[in-house]
């Protein structure tokens, strides 16, 4: 493969294999195509543009110290969130940020709290734009604890079961059950909260 | 209804229950209001989550944001033979020393064994045989026994042909 033409039109699995190659050109136009899906996935889980930036780079790094183990099971996109989820879990658990450092968060591990939450029986986003309805969404995740958001992002956005949240965790199935449930009833009252407060 | 009751309904809810476990929660649903608003209230929220995912957009322009990883790839390529290869691992190098190490081991075994028998056999006491390691050579240790008039040579490599 040569020339940048070349690359803007070639697809992943071509890109790929001329990148395992060693060409560094192939590797930068999947960078371009993927960077807002990979510092998006980051964001998501470190809420912190910086933070969000190098992690993201890292993941690119470290994709390109295993190309070769990348033999086209899924797709490259997908595999490359495996690789930046992984990076950014490292980074929280270096941190301790995966940890529950309050009585209030032992408390949330534990179940309790949300028991004690009102069910919404009305949908707290109904009659909302699309755009606004992110926004909201965004603010609320925000606003849950890295551990809680992470399950969340893992099983909403991810599509993961509760065993395999559990394993890239490093915690167990009655622990994922219990911060995705308490996260999921957060974001209900969240969401309520902020519609409230916007008078819709 | 309690912690656990709840964890088991959300669980149903996210297909995570299968055979007699879906079954009692299937009746629970059947028969209990408030867990019916509970699932709803779950149903609700983790549909509108997954359904609008926040996005964020590098805030870096293409070239800048590519610029620091080439950077990195440079050095790392400059440490390897080959593009693409995964780096070395330092975990590596106690195997090169492993060979040597239980060569030398081995070496210090068998003076010790041989010490012990020929002691122990001998009338002789201790101090009429002596156990040489030479300087220019750590891989070969002499023993000699004046009183008997025995030496012995260990090699702690292979003898070369």
């Amino acid at each position: 493969m040569s020339g940048s033409a070349d690359y803007s039109s070639a697809d992943d699995a071509a890109l790929v294999r001329a990148a395992q190659g060693g060409d560094t050109a192939a590797f930068e136009e999947l960078v371009a195509r993927h960077r807002d899906k990979v510092y998006s996935r980051a964001y998501s889980i470190v809420r912190n543009e910086d933070d969000a930036l190098d992690l993201s780079q890292e993941a690119w790094i470290h994709a390109w110290q295993r190309l070769r183990q990348f033999h086209g099971q899924a797709s490259f996109a997908t595999w490359m969130t495996r690789i930046v989820i992984n990076v950014c879990i490292d980074w929280l658990r270096q941190r301790k940020r995966l940890e529950a450092e309050s009585i209030e968060q032992w408390a949330d591990e534990l179940g309790g709290i949300e028991q004690l939450m009102p069910i919404e029986t009305v949908n707290p986003t109904e009659g909302l734009e699309r755009a606004e309805l992110r926004n909201r969404i965004d603010e609320a995740l925000g606003q849950l604890s890295d551990a809680h958001r992470l399950v969340l992002v893992l099983h909403e956005f991810e599509g993961m079961k509760y065993r395999q949240i559990a394993k890239l965790m490093g915690c167990s199935l009655g622990t994922v059950m219990s911060r995705l449930f308490y996260a999921r009833r957060r974001m209900a009252t969240l969401l309520s909260s902020l519609k409230n407060e916007t008078g819709k | 209804m309690d912690s656990k009751t709840q964890l088991k309904l959300q669980a149903y809810l996210d297909g995570e229950l299968r055979g007699l476990r879906a079954w009692r929660m299937q009746r629970r649903l059947a028969s209990d209001p408030e867990a019916r608003a509970l699932v709803a209230e779950l149903e609700t929220i983790k549909r509108v989550i997954a359904e609008n995912e926040p996005g964020h957009a590098v805030p870096e322009s293409r070239e800048f944001y590519w610029s620091k990883i080439a950077r990195q790839l440079q050095q790392i390529q400059s440490r390897l033979p080959e593009p693409g290869l995964p780096a070395r691992q330092p975990a590596f190098w106690p195997r090169q020393l492993l060979v040597p190490v239980l060569a030398t081991a081995c070496a210090a075994l068998l003076i010790g064994l041989a010490v012990i028998h020929f002691t122990s056999r001998s009338s002789y006491p201790i101090g009429r045989h002596e156990v040489v390691v030479a300087v220019a050579d750590p891989g070969a240790v002499t023993y000699r026994d004046h009183a008997t008039g025995v030496t012995l040579v260990w090699f702690s490599y292979p003898a070369q042909n």
